[in-house]
């Protein structure tokens, strides 16, 4: 399988295939296992009265105890799978090559806490009108975006980041690959379980709503969010599998979703002047999928420019 | 470039036919006819497998379990789930050369405790059972004590293809 020839005759067998048969040749239904969340960014607006028609830069350190604390999640369910071989057709719901059976997933999110994370954010204040965008580091890349209404006395918005992340991840799973006639080297269909433990890069995003209380210099805010920890992921690593020859060693199709999760975040900052910030926060983190509420205190020292 | 085109290149070909994750919902049913912890004097049933034969439904009918290869269980007037109605028990081999009849007081039909058996596989999960009991036995020549459960739970699944 290595002639130009034969490889182009895959792609086009691929595309009648997969026109004729689904689209996805393998699917994996994890049983267990653990998948690591890096703790998303603190979602809030300036914490002081910005001067009207102002604008500022801000940059901000957290700094968190490095910790992982691990949850489990209920109510995670593997659907139904199945691929097929050429003969098979796979014209009725009976007729599959290889069929993986719905279930429930018994799989954990380990939260952690990075000890810095690195962020800038351009602040600007039209009237009471307020919109902040920035970056951070955490310690991949993370976009985010705040807009909302700032007072003397107070400030309410809507924030939403969005960004990348690199987790450890820990499972067993069961996986099935589909076979083709067209090619005399093709494997047979294949029924496999396995482990896979190892990184693996994934988006995540979160939005939510923030409210200060401004007391003088001190500043009271409530930050209500959720997150997607494992954004747009239907595809998770796997050993080797199917036509794997002729395609690198491969991802699988998932049979389930990862679940989001919601946080609290309860904070005060207290504001030198217009240069400088110190916050204390308490995020706690709850889930209808999460067994159980987890909290985290961080710090962070902001400088305005 | 060619293996790029090709790993995704089936994906886009699928995408342009037929639209990736091809997923829907479906309707899943389960069988379950477990039982456990039993015992029964001239044999020793392990891994009992057993298959109900006959309905609940009429009165003074009976149904037949199936216990391996080697006997039946015959229970009469059994109407609902806990078959606490039941009048008689018959057990016997294929050929009625062993034939064990038990009649009301030798026997008791207890509701066990704890839940009903679920593996609630899927979404909006519901569970019809059909025989849910502990039946108790001890006389000279019969010792049972016979925990079954069976039902059929029916759940939403997302099925891919």
């Amino acid at each position: 399988m290595r002639s130009p020839f034969l490889q182009v005759a895959f792609l086009l067998a691929c595309f009648v295939f997969s026109s004729l048969t689904g689209c996805t040749a393998y699917f994996m239904s994890v049983k267990e296992g653990d998948f690591d969340v890096t703790l998303h960014p603190t979602l809030k607006g300036a914490e002081y009265a910005m001067d009207e028609n102002s604008s500022i830069r801000r940059i901000s350190v957290d700094i968190h105890r490095l910790e992982n604390q691990k949850v489990k999640l209920s109510k995670v369910w593997t659907g139904k799978a199945v691929v097929c071989d050429w003969d098979a057709h796979c014209g009725s719901r009976t007729d599959y090559s290889e069929v993986l059976e719905p279930g429930k997933a018994d799989i954990g999110y380990v939260f952690k806490s990075l000890p810095v994370a690195l962020s800038i954010e351009w602040l600007e204040k039209r009237k009471i009108r307020f919109i902040s965008y920035g970056f951070g580091l955490d310690p991949l890349p993370y976009a985010k975006l705040s807009v909302g209404l700032n007072w003397r006395y107070g400030e309410i918005g809507l924030s939403s980041y969005f960004g990348f992340d690199m987790s450890n991840t820990d499972y067993t799973y069961e996986g099935i690959a589909a076979s083709s006639p067209f090619i005399q080297s093709w494997p047979e269909p294949e029924h496999l379980t396995s482990t896979y433990d190892g990184y693996q890069d994934h988006l995540r995003g979160g939005f939510g709503g923030y409210a200060s209380v401004f007391l003088g210099p001190v500043s009271l805010t409530y930050a209500p969010s959720v997150h997607s920890p494992w954004l747009w992921t239907d595809e998770l690593g796997g050993e080797t599998a199917g036509y794997a020859d002729i395609i690198p060693p491969t991802d699988y199709e998932l049979t389930f979703e990862f679940p989001i999760y919601f946080s609290n975040y309860f904070g005060i900052t207290y504001n030198i002047r217009e240069k400088m910030q110190f916050s204390l926060g308490l995020t706690v983190l709850n889930g209808i999928q999460l067994e159980k509420r987890l909290y985290f205190g961080s710090a962070t020292i902001a400088y305005l420019f | 470039m060619l293996r790029w085109f090709v790993k995704y290149g089936f994906l886009l070909s699928a995408v342009w036919f037929v639209g990736c994750a091809d997923t829907e919902n479906v309707t899943q049913d389960r069988s379950y006819l477990k039982a456990n912890k039993t015992s029964l004097a001239y044999y020793a049933w392990k891994d009992v497998s057993a298959e109900r034969v006959g309905s609940f439904s009429k009165k003074d009918a009976f149904v037949t379990f199936k216990i391996g290869d080697k006997l039946d269980m015959d229970i009469y007037g059994c109407q609902d789930i806990y078959c606490s109605s039941a009048t008689s028990v018959v057990i016997h081999d294929s050929s009625f050369k062993y034939v064990e009849t038990l009649r009301r007081g030798e026997f008791l039909f207890l509701v066990p405790s704890g839940k009903v058996y679920s593996e609630e596989f899927g979404y909006d999960c519901e569970i019809k059972v059909a025989a849910y009991w502990d039946l108790i036995v001890n006389t000279e020549t019969v010792r049972i004590d016979w925990n079954v459960q069976e039902a059929e739970e029916s759940c939403e699944v997302h099925f891919y293809k």
